[in-house]
């Protein structure tokens, strides 16, 4: 398991350092914090981090990794579980940039939240981003990446429309639903997504053939 | 303990299946599977390491079922490199590493430098024969007890093949370890092969050793008046023109006796495979 995650990060770091994305990325954090808009672009690295290790299943479709994958002795569990831990470890290193945009942001007094509220956010972001791969992983696994991500697109606009619906109901009932109790309901949600998350991931990976 | 078995394998496509594939291999030989495109070549390799989930039979690897540990003891080549091309050899050593018990990077950079692979640079620099000859030295650093190659040596110049197939029948000279070779380059199995599996519209059609194979099959050549005189339950295959013609026949002592008047030659794989799959052809 650890030799697939090795496999995964390893390629991801060197498609970044290739096309000189950390470059780019680096450059546009700069230009945030110092012009006000630090803790907008810390949210959306969490984001970002989470689409880098999505890109594993690009990769790997395209070189026939996968097909390479059913052939070595590690089981489905693992080459799923493999997966999952490489996008933690990739939210992981998008959550400590994110903290260290804003610590930036905070010292040269560009932030414009308090740091109270702008750590709230943030991990409200980190909870959407989680729940976003709870539920791209799974498709991914079977529908591809191509497919995927149209599918994924598709969800994430019924998803947001649901939202917004209940937003507005909430609205009228804003004395109970604070952003406390909501941001504890999405860790909720997060946390009872994670393992019906992995199972179908290991259940479609299972019927897979290449 | 045969090194594979293989019984009544069944896989069914929308327009091809596989039909009751059955064969076994046994330890320390190299085994060639041949066929035309499209005969089940590499979904029976494919069933056989996983990658393909058959409708019905039974594969046991040295005799077990398929199992993550028994995969420890197999290697593959597939006819294209697997691996991403923004890896170099050293990261791919410490991946495999990881996952494969036996794994040694020793002998890794060793066979990378035979091949004349660059260590410093990533694999998408590689030609196609480079990243075939990476396959092969990622599939032997592990020292498997079952080999299975998929169409290895597309892509190869005639050196670089010289140096696989040396490097294969070293593999299998202590008798411990077991080659499957799937190729259309049948030159390579006159040479290294000890048996030949012919696969035909999903069936296995031969299952034979090779030299008795070679000795035991001949190809009968004549003018197409001369085709009038033999007996066609002693044809096995016929491609025939305008001016002579070739059938494949068995027993050749007994055709050099039957046919006296006719030239009655020696035959390789390729003809074998030609005339039981080409047809008749005026």
């Amino acid at each position: 398991m650890r030799g697939l995650m090795k496999y995964d990060l390893m390629q991801i770091c060197s498609g970044i350092k290739g096309a000189f994305v950390a470059l780019y990325l680096i450059l546009l954090a700069v230009l945030n914090v110092f012009s006000s808009d630090g803790n907008l672009f810390s949210y959306i690295v969490v984001f970002i981090s989470a689409i880098f290790g999505i890109a594993a299943f690009s990769y790997e479709e395209a070189d026939h990794w996968n097909r390479y994958k059913a052939a070595l002795p590690v089981s489905n569990s693992q080459i799923v579980l493999a997966r999952y831990g490489m996008l933690g470890i990739c939210m992981a290193v998008g959550i400590i940039a994110s903290l260290a945009l804003g610590a930036i942001s905070g010292v040269a007094g560009t932030m414009e939240l308090a740091m109270t509220d702008w750590l709230l956010s943030l991990v409200q972001c980190v909870i959407v981003a989680v729940l976003y791969l709870e539920i791209m992983i799974p498709v991914m696994y079977r529908f591809g990446s191509e497919r995927g991500r149209i599918i994924m697109l598709l969800l994430f606009l019924i998803f947001f429309g649901a939202l917004c619906g209940i937003g507005s109901i909430a609205y009228e009932w804003e004395r109970l639903v604070t952003v406390y109790t909501s941001t504890l309901f999405m860790a909720g949600v997060a946390a009872v997504l994670l393992p019906v998350s992995i199972s179908a991931s290991i259940r479609i990976q299972a019927k897979k053939e290449y | 303990m045969n090194a594979l078995e293989v019984k009544g394998l069944c896989k069914q496509y929308m327009d091809f299946s596989l039909k009751n594939v059955s064969f076994s291999l046994p330890m320390g030989t190299i085994t060639g599977l041949v066929g035309r495109n499209g005969t089940g070549k590499t979904t029976t390799i494919k069933s056989v390491l996983g990658a393909v989930r058959p409708d019905s039979g039974e594969i046991r690897i040295l005799g077990q079922e398929r199992s993550t540990d028994i995969m420890q003891e197999v290697g593959v080549v597939y006819d294209e490199c697997c691996f991403s091309g923004l890896l170099k050899l050293n990261q791919l050593d410490s991946v495999l590493r990881s996952i494969y018990q036996n794994w040694s990077t020793d002998v890794f950079f060793g066979l990378c430098e035979k091949y004349g692979l660059p260590k410093d640079k990533k694999c998408k620099t590689f030609s196609r024969g480079m990243k075939q000859k990476l396959s092969i030295a990622a599939a032997l650093a592990h020292n498997p007890k079952l080999l299975l190659l998929d169409e290895p040596t597309g892509g190869l110049d005639p050196v670089a093949r010289e140096e696989i197939l040396d490097d294969l029948q070293e593999f299998v000279e202590d008798g411990t370890h077991t080659v499957l070779l799937s190729t259309h380059i049948t030159t390579d199995l006159d040479r290294v092969a000890d048996q030949i599996i012919f696969l035909s519209n999903g069936e296995v059609r031969m299952d034979e050793d090779k030299d008795a194979l070679l000795n035991t099959y001949c190809i009968l050549k004549g003018s197409p008046e001369a085709l009038e005189q033999v007996d066609r339950t002693d044809i096995l295959g016929l491609r025939k023109n305008a001016y002579s013609f070739e059938a494949l026949c068995r027993d050749r002592n007994k055709i050099i006796r039957k046919y006296p008047q006719l030239v009655c030659d020696q035959t390789d794989i390729e003809r074998i495979l030609v005339l039981l799959e080409g047809g008749v052809r005026k």
